[in-house]
């Protein structure tokens, strides 16, 4: 049983108005996958990075594209590929002429710096390719030839996987893959959901993505809301939760962790896992269970919030070791499993 | 900047909030007061039953390892009890958190009452909380979160109640029985020359007062030392710790039922030989190794006329406990006193098993003696009858022992009367004594 919210606050209404038509525009191209399309935009106003798994064609790249029209944010696009180099995300040095006629070196920004940036493929470069991306994601900057340079908020990565085809990929290294707030998943469509997709984007006209903000303030809307987001109350038992939530996706014969066991222990996770989440994943958490509890209304995160954003936050940062590819186990369960044991720890 | 005014009635709102919660608490904890209350008293009275009960239906050991048993349980229970009740004791804070889980407020008041004394956390969202979580008070009202007003634990405690009140109904049958039958029951006599200290049945709680003559009272030291002292070859500390363990057991028994077990019987030793240390020494043969308790054999047959209990009687003691543990099997005993006792073997079966007897004798040498009121009771008198017909059968081989039964009677039957010893006509008695002889 739950209880709607009696009481409206304007900066709430706001938010929950603009995620809600935002979610809206995105699905005018995307059909079905509403929950990752709410996970995707709650990582957005959570601050995050968000990475993006589906087999082809599933709308990934028109997802982030979408998106980016309908905040009508300044959007960029890379394609991965095995010789990107670094300097081709981040931006370079080059030589230009002043106007003196002098000759110097100037920075020429890359495509790193705009607002929204789709990394397509990601796992198609090399890994230095790859974590030229870091800086820009965990600081909202970018360093070259010894200069730092700002990157505008907000700034929004959204990198695509395709997990099937792997000839000639580079897995993500496990700093690059903390560093996103959410994996999400695009699922293969139903039918029924293939057949709207058949009869919307192979007609003559298609519908027109209607941005939500306009232009000149939508950055400006979004750091606010994102701002909001912030002031959302956690109460210490769920922080605790939060805490023993993240403790348990950790083996009890984890390295790093000085012979310290947690206050709940998984079986699942001490067969399968080699190493579970990092403390940025019970950020994620909150920061993700914030942004639920203003989408349903209230000023405060329970406990449901968190769960329910648990998959998303936590299913990338755990590590599985051999047994469980064997075994079939994916992470999704052990997650599951772990938020289980909480519960029940918790009483 | 919030004004004051703003601060004031944020300040209002809390305190109701918080008002509320504190309702909430207090039902709680209401319910957590009852459930240990309801379920300490429970395991009380539910245990005092059991304990009253095997008190009446057990033997003294059983009875002390059953006591002892259900105290420890008692003892365990209570604690998980207390322990459990504490646990449901909730604070403001628990309160809050149940409350929340109970009526769907998903983490409201939890939030609210955690953040409500740092006012640094709370955020310009605070508000909004506050006022949210107000216009939701109905939701959280005390009957509304918790429904019950009296703890379910009380059903266990009416249960255990009714079986306490049926135990102590049957205590209180079980007390009047006994108070009835300990009215009837009167002195017995024996002569002392033909008492048999055997071994007490461990498992019976008869014991026996004893009173008599210096005499025989010094014939009964000697033949209890005799018994001791072979007692003390053959009985070893688990043994004494045994007897004491049962003495112990019987006591409490005793307390509880309102039964004095050690004071059933009240036995008057005459000595017929007048002290001549010969009939000792024959008794010394018959009395077993191993011997310990009295036990009376034939008794009130065998008086020498003229001999008054009440004027011999210069000393008593209990033989209660006296040497409990049984030695050597109770057939090869009855066995070994059968051919050793040549009075015992000429004076039918029963005779050397410690059997009880009253009325008239059939020693022709004490046939005629002064007319006496009947020594017993009428209602309440108790025979107990050991017969063993493994004495006649080849040795080691168990035969069928009759279970001691007590059946009521039927209409048409009257409860035993002793034959009371009536004057016998001085012309009558040589015919008497010649059929007695014959």
């Amino acid at each position: 049983m739950s209880v709607a919210a009696a009481f409206e606050l304007p900066g709430v209404a706001d938010l929950v108005r603009t995620f809600r038509r935002v979610q809206g525009e995105i699905h005018k191209a995307i059909i079905g996958n509403e929950r990752a399309v709410e996970e995707l935009l709650i990582a957005l106003f959570a601050g995050g990075h968000v990475l993006i798994e589906g087999v082809p064609g599933t709308g990934k790249t028109t997802l982030v594209k979408t998106m980016g029209h309908a905040l009508n944010l300044s959007f960029n696009r890379i394609q991965f590929t095995v010789d990107l180099m670094p300097a081709d995300i981040t931006g370079t040095r080059v030589i230009v002429a002043g106007d003196d006629g002098r000759r110097e070196f100037a920075f020429q920004p890359g495509p790193v710096f705009c607002h929204i940036l789709l990394g397509d493929e990601i796992n198609r470069a090399t890994p230095k390719t790859q974590s030229a991306l870091l800086e820009a994601m965990a600081e909202l900057q970018v360093t070259v030839g010894g200069a730092t340079y700002p990157i505008r908020p907000p700034y929004f990565t959204m990198a695509t996987l395709n997990p099937i085809e792997m000839e000639g990929t580079y897995a993500l290294p496990e700093a690059q893959l903390d560093r996103f707030m959410f994996k999400v998943s695009l699922d293969y469509p139903d039918e029924s959901g293939l057949t709207r997709i058949i009869s919307t984007t192979t007609g003559a006209a298609s519908e027109a993505i209607a941005p939500v903000f306009p232009a000149d303030e939508a950055a400006a809307r979004i750091e606010a809301l994102k701002r909001l987001v912030r002031e959302v109350m956690v109460a210490p038992a769920v922080e605790q939760f939060v805490a023993r939530l993240v403790r348990a996706t950790q083996p009890s014969n984890a390295a790093f962790m000085g012979g310290r066991k947690g206050p709940v222990q998984n079986d699942a996770v001490d067969r399968y896992v080699t190493f579970g989440s990092s403390p940025r994943g019970a950020q994620a958490l909150i920061l993700g269970a914030k942004v639920g509890a203003l989408l349903d209304g209230r000023a405060n995160v329970s406990l449901d919030d968190v769960e329910r954003i648990a998959p998303a936050a936590l299913t990338h940062r755990i590590m599985l070791n051999y047994a469980a590819h064997a075994d079939g186990i994916e992470a999704n369960h052990i997650i599951q499993g772990v938020i289980k044991s909480v519960r029940a720890a918790r009483g | 900047m919030p004004s004051a005014s703003q601060v004031r009635r944020g300040e209002e709102k809390l305190g109701v909030i918080l008002r509320g919660v504190v309702l909430v608490r207090t039902r709680l904890n209401r319910l957590a007061l009852q459930q240990g209350l309801f379920e300490s008293l429970s395991l009380i009275v539910g245990t005092g039953a059991i304990v009253l009960l095997a008190a009446f239906l057990l033997q003294p050991l059983k009875f002390l390892c059953v006591a002892i048993v259900l105290g420890a349980a008692l003892m365990v229970g209570l604690v998980r009890a207390i322990r459990r009740s504490s646990r449901m004791r909730a604070t403001l804070d628990r309160a809050a958190a149940i409350a929340d889980q109970r009526t769907g407020l998903k983490g409201r008041l939890t939030t609210v009452v955690s953040l409500a004394p740092y006012a640094t956390g709370r955020g310009q969202l605070w508000p909004y909380l506050l006022e949210d979580t107000l216009s939701l008070r109905e939701e959280f009202a005390p009957a509304k979160v918790e429904p019950r007003r009296i703890s379910r634990s009380i059903y266990g405690l009416l249960a255990y109640s009714l079986l306490a009140i049926l135990v102590a109904g049957f205590a209180l049958m079980e007390r009047r029985v006994q108070t009835a039958s300990k009215a009837a029951q009167a002195d017995l006599e024996v002569d002392v020359n033909n008492l048999d200290v055997r071994p007490l049945d461990p498992d019976l709680s008869t014991a026996v007062e004893v009173s008599g003559d210096p005499s025989a009272m010094r014939k009964l030291d000697q033949k209890l030392a005799r018994a001791g002292q072979a007692q003390g070859e053959s009985n070893s500390a688990l043994g004494r710790l045994m007897g004491r363990a049962r003495d112990l057991a019987g006591d409490i028994q005793d307390k509880m039922t309102g039964h004095d077990s050690r004071l059933r019987l009240r036995l008057r030793l005459t000595d017929s030989s007048g002290g001549n240390s010969g009939d000792d020494a024959a008794d010394s043969s018959h009395t077993p190794p191993d011997g310990g308790a009295a036990r009376s054999d034939r008794v009130g047959d065998n008086r020498a006329p003229g001999d008054s209990p009440s004027s011999q009687t210069t000393s008593s003691r209990s033989l209660a406990g006296a040497a409990p543990n049984p030695g050597e099997p109770a057939q090869d005993r009855a066995a070994n006193n059968l051919a050793d006792d040549p009075q015992a073997q000429g004076e039918g079966d029963e005779q050397g098993t410690g059997g009880s007897s009253h009325g008239s004798g059939s020693d022709p040498e004490h046939l005629f003696g002064p007319a006496e009121e009947p020594p017993l009771g009428s209602e309440g008198f108790e025979i107990m009858v050991e017969a063993r017909p493994a004495e006649r059968g080849p040795r080691g081989v168990q035969s069928y022992l009759p279970p001691r039964v007590r059946a009521a009677l039927n209409p048409r039957q009257f409860p035993d009367q002793p034959i009371a010893r009536s004057v016998v006509p001085d012309d009558d008695r040589a015919e008497v004594k010649r059929v007695f002889d014959r």
